[in-house]
């Protein structure tokens, strides 16, 4: 598969490269660093999840210090909100207890013995 | 009853948007205190407009107190860009401190004169009116608010809301350190303790959370004496004497970067430290809310 070269080296790509070519995606990813079940990379998936120690969470946390139905994280216009769901041990965004917040990349989100860092829109490569 | 407290505008002076301030927030002051139904707006800043945004998006009529600190631009110039202004179903109190203060009201309208704002102050849809909050004490829904005159050029008002047990106070732009009992003493050697003014102890006593401008650090200060904003870690020592609770550093220096707020906090954090303070301290940052 031969590609076009232009005479100022720039490569110009015709549809069998782009069908070639790999999907690059961007995720927003919650990298687990503290507590049971550390160190996992968590990808959010859809508009809304719940995070807690149910099964029916959409993120389910194995540690009684997390409450039943601890967080949501909800996506609105390509922003990431926490929200604490009244649970027993609170929320701590950068060690502060909060009710609700815009989560911006690099923050510490810690639920009971649980650590995530937030990371927004981490590159993510596939075929 | 909780309070439910949301930073809509964290910054000094003037909007300051971009990838440098993108943790904090770039827009001007604008405080969201929630109480039950009842709906207090503390700046007017250019944060004010994501919180009509907001609001909006919640879908209810608004009826809003709004307590404005002093009328400089960067705690009113969000208003004429308030979604819910426009809507006829809104109701919008905007208190002076005496009856019959109608500065605030009236400044309000005067940057929306055709000159500077195509769309005329009487021409929004709301119903605009002006109150005040009397002698001490104004019984506005659950609250008690209260209100102090603090030390800036041309003037400004802290205000605190009580509502069954709990406080928060709002200070901002109030250049504490100008009254300091030891403001000298502090200049030139700022390890030592910080005497703060009575009244302001008092005014601040036992508060679940103190929201003050803290724009300056210690260096910073020294080269804006009488600018009307105060050291943030003169602060820590009001907090530490007045038994606050939490404090939460705002009307951060459009100077300032996200890494320079971060140093600034450690810096408060380290005098807390260094002078017993417990209470939690933390950087005022553009979309979080407390629940108090």
């Amino acid at each position: 598969m031969s590609r076009d070269r232009t005479i100022d080296g720039t490569i110009r790509l015709n549809a069998d490269h782009v069908v070639a070519a790999r999907t690059i995606v961007r995720r927003d990813i919650l990298s687990q660093v503290e507590g049971p079940g550390s160190p996992q990379q968590i990808m959010l998936i859809g508009d809304r999840n719940v995070v807690g120690r149910s099964p029916n969470s959409d993120i389910q946390m194995r540690s009684n210090m997390v409450s039943r139905r601890h967080l949501s994280l909800v996506r609105v216009g390509g922003e990431v909100y926490c929200k604490d769901l009244d649970s027993h041990n609170g929320l701590l965004l950068n060690g502060i207890k909060i009710h609700k917040a815009t989560l911006k990349d690099g923050d510490t989100l810690q639920i009971g013995d649980i650590v995530f860092v937030f990371y927004k829109g981490v590159q993510w490569t596939s075929s | 009853m909780d309070f439910f407290v949301t930073f809509w505008g964290v910054r000094g002076s003037i909007p300051t948007p971009g990838h440098a301030t993108h943790r904090y927030g770039g827009n001007t002051a604008c405080i969201e205190v929630q109480i039950e139904d009842t709906l207090f707006i503390l700046d007017g800043g250019s944060g004010l407009r994501m919180l009509g945004a907001d609001l909006i998006r919640r879908n209810k009529d608004v009826h809003a107190h709004m307590l404005f600190s002093h009328s400089h631009w960067d705690h009113i110039q969000g208003f004429p860009f308030f979604p819910p202004a426009y809507n006829p179903k809104t109701r919008l109190e905007v208190y002076g401190t005496k009856e019959g203060d109608q500065k605030i009201y009236s400044l309000l309208s005067g940057q929306m004169q055709d000159r500077y704002f195509p769309v005329q102050f009487s021409d929004l849809g709301a119903v605009i009116g002006p109150a005040h909050l009397g002698g001490g004490g104004k019984q506005i829904g659950p609250a008690t608010v209260n209100f102090l005159h603090t030390e800036h050029p041309g003037g400004s008002m802290a205000f605190s809301l009580e509502c069954n047990g709990k406080k928060i106070v709002y200070s901002t732009d109030n250049e504490l350190d100008l009254r300091l009992k030891n403001r000298e003493a502090t200049l030139e050697n700022p390890l030592i303790s910080r005497e703060c003014p009575d009244d302001f102890i008092e005014f601040c006593s036992d508060a679940d959370l103190l929201i003050a401008d803290g724009q300056y650090t210690d260096e910073e200060y020294k080269t804006h004496i009488n600018w009307g904003h105060p050291r943030a870690t003169t602060l820590v020592d009001l907090s530490k004497s007045a038994g606050v609770k939490q404090l939460a550093i705002t009307h951060h220096d459009p100077m300032q970067n996200d890494e320079l707020v971060d140093q600034k906090i450690d810096l408060c954090r380290k005098r807390a430290l260094y002078i017993n303070f417990e209470g939690d301290i933390f950087g005022a940052r553009e979309g979080i809310t407390l629940k108090i």
